[in-house]
């Protein structure tokens, strides 16, 4: 029987061929999300990835940086909207 | 364009998207910056310039900042404590608030026309508690139905 863990769809069903000649399901876990810029689509750097039970329960720093638009832009298309606050 | 007191936007850090002025210049590279951010170093590469500018000597200290920048921007540079304090004051409006407003502002000037008229009245009331004490005598040797007519009418 199936360990009852084993069910939840955060694992991925693998079916793999060992020596003796048998294919044989093998559950592997599923790699989370990283948090990434709204704009450029790059990974935003000092947040961790997380899901989203210890998110609520972790800290304000583990989540964005101490920048305007921390954790939603990236550090460069940040200061795209300085130049554009300037240059009105 | 970046020099003695040009007012910049910074774009990098924490205090990104905020106005300052160049109050030194200290390298190549590196200027004095005060203003709406910190007072500190900063480098020329993360300063946005403006075209305005003010009127400010070198090593200006952060008073003469503050009144330079509300008598040609008309920009108040305040402290975040009194900014936390000023925030927290405004109401919110509700259904009948000011017909309560209204009442009790009535009921707030006729108790100070009363407080007002007290002193004068209590000479005079000196007078009527003797008139009434003989009144009282009187009452009380008549019957109790006439006594209730009589409170009424008076």
């Amino acid at each position: 029987m199936v360990e009852g863990k084993f069910k939840s769809r955060t694992y991925r069903r693998v079916k793999t061929r060992i020596p003796g000649g048998k294919t044989v399901t093998h559950y592997s876990k599923r790699k989370l999300s990283v948090p990434k810029c709204a704009v450029c689509k790059e990974t935003l750097k000092g947040i961790k990835t997380m899901t989203a039970k210890t998110l609520k329960q972790a800290c304000k720093s583990e989540k964005k940086t101490n920048r305007p638009f921390g954790g939603y832009l990236c550090s460069t298309c940040a200061r795209k909207v300085a130049k554009n606050i300037a240059r009105q | 364009m970046l020099n003695l007191g040009r007012v910049c936007v910074k774009t990098a850090g924490r205090d990104a998207n905020l106005k300052c002025v160049i109050i030194e210049e200290i390298d190549e590279n590196f200027v004095m910056i005060d203003g709406l951010t910190r007072r500190k170093r900063c480098n020329k590469l993360h300063l946005e310039p403006t075209k305005d500018t003010l009127d400010v000597k070198k090593g200006a200290s952060h008073e003469d900042v503050v009144k330079a920048f509300k008598s040609d921007l008309n920009i108040e540079i305040i402290k975040k404590g009194e900014a936390k304090a000023e925030a927290a004051k405004p109401v919110k409006a509700k259904k009948g608030h000011d017909k309560m407003l209204a009442n009790q502002k009535e009921a707030a000037k006729e108790d100070k026309t009363e407080k007002k008229a007290k002193p004068a009245k209590k000479a005079v009331k000196k007078e009527k508690t003797a008139e009434a004490g003989e009144e009282a005598a009187a009452k009380e040797a008549k019957p109790k139905k006439t006594r209730a007519k009589k409170e009424k009418t008076e």
